[in-house]
């Protein structure tokens, strides 16, 4: 198995339109991904994207950079998510491998300002999952 | 019809299940899908979309919640198994532990995502319950 260095850099930008895809799909209508009158009650101020967008954002990433060439393999995933992304932001995949194992990578999600959203660390191919 | 109580931080147990929801991955969903993060390459379902079926029934299997919850971290465990559009993935949540700490409510729900009796991913749901 070979592993490339980095994880291919994929950028989102989020919308309004982004924002009411992904509430269908998963089912969370929560009013604060969606609703400027009660987002702007919040601390927030602004509607913010849900966070797994993001997160599935990362998992493109992985999947077009490492997982297309290979047959299906287990993947952890130990994330945090670190700040909120205001609907409107542009965000940005990332990831290097780490010396300390084969198929071992930090990874993160930054916005436009380069600050990490969500960050942490990802295994590929650890034994098969069971 | 009488109103179901909030789930709230007291109400949870390590060990209660909520419940299993089926979702089939469906056209619709492949729409949605792409207009967020483009075409799918090929009929393979991407593995994001059980990270959104998990959302789903996490959202669906506990209702109704109280507003402002956080999603703070999130582990995942994707198995080597390869899903297609088409096919049906059943979530299972549950609560796997709760601590106060600092005066907020930590929650981790547990996700099991199977497709034909195959586990195919679990992960856990790291949340600050908001009531």
């Amino acid at each position: 198995m070979k592993f490339p260095e980095n994880l291919a850099e994929l950028t989102l930008e989020t919308s309004r339109d982004t924002s009411e895809a992904y509430a269908a799909l998963t089912f969370d209508y929560n009013p604060l991904h969606l609703d400027e009158a009660f987002a702007a009650a919040t601390p927030f101020a602004k509607p913010i994207a849900h966070g797994t967008m993001a997160l599935n954002l990362l998992l493109e990433a992985i999947n077009r950079s490492v997982k297309a060439a290979m047959p299906p393999v287990r993947t952890r995933l130990d994330i945090r998510f670190s700040a909120p992304v205001k609907v409107g932001e542009t965000i940005r995949t990332g990831g290097r491998r780490t010396g300390s194992r084969e198929g071992e990578y930090e990874v993160w999600v930054r916005n436009a300002a380069g600050q990490d959203v969500l960050s942490g660390t990802l295994t590929i191919g650890a034994g098969d999952g069971r | 019809m009488m109103d179901e109580p909030l789930w709230t931080f007291e109400r949870f147990e390590p060990g209660q299940v909520f419940g299993e929801i089926a979702i089939e991955m469906d056209s619709g969903k492949r729409e949605r899908w792409q207009r967020i993060y483009g075409a799918s390459p090929d009929n393979r379902l991407p593995s994001g979309m059980l990270v959104a079926a998990m959302m789903e029934a996490y959202i669906r299997a506990i209702q109704p919640r109280p507003k402002g919850n956080v999603h703070a971290s999130q582990m995942l465990d994707f198995k080597p198994v390869a899903l297609e559009w088409g096919q049906t993935v059943a979530v299972r949540i549950s609560c796997r532990s709760k601590q106060e700490r600092k005066g907020r409510y930590w929650v981790d729900f547990g996700a099991v995502a199977s497709s034909a009796s195959v586990e195919v991913m679990s992960g856990t749901i790291r949340s600050i319950w908001a009531a």
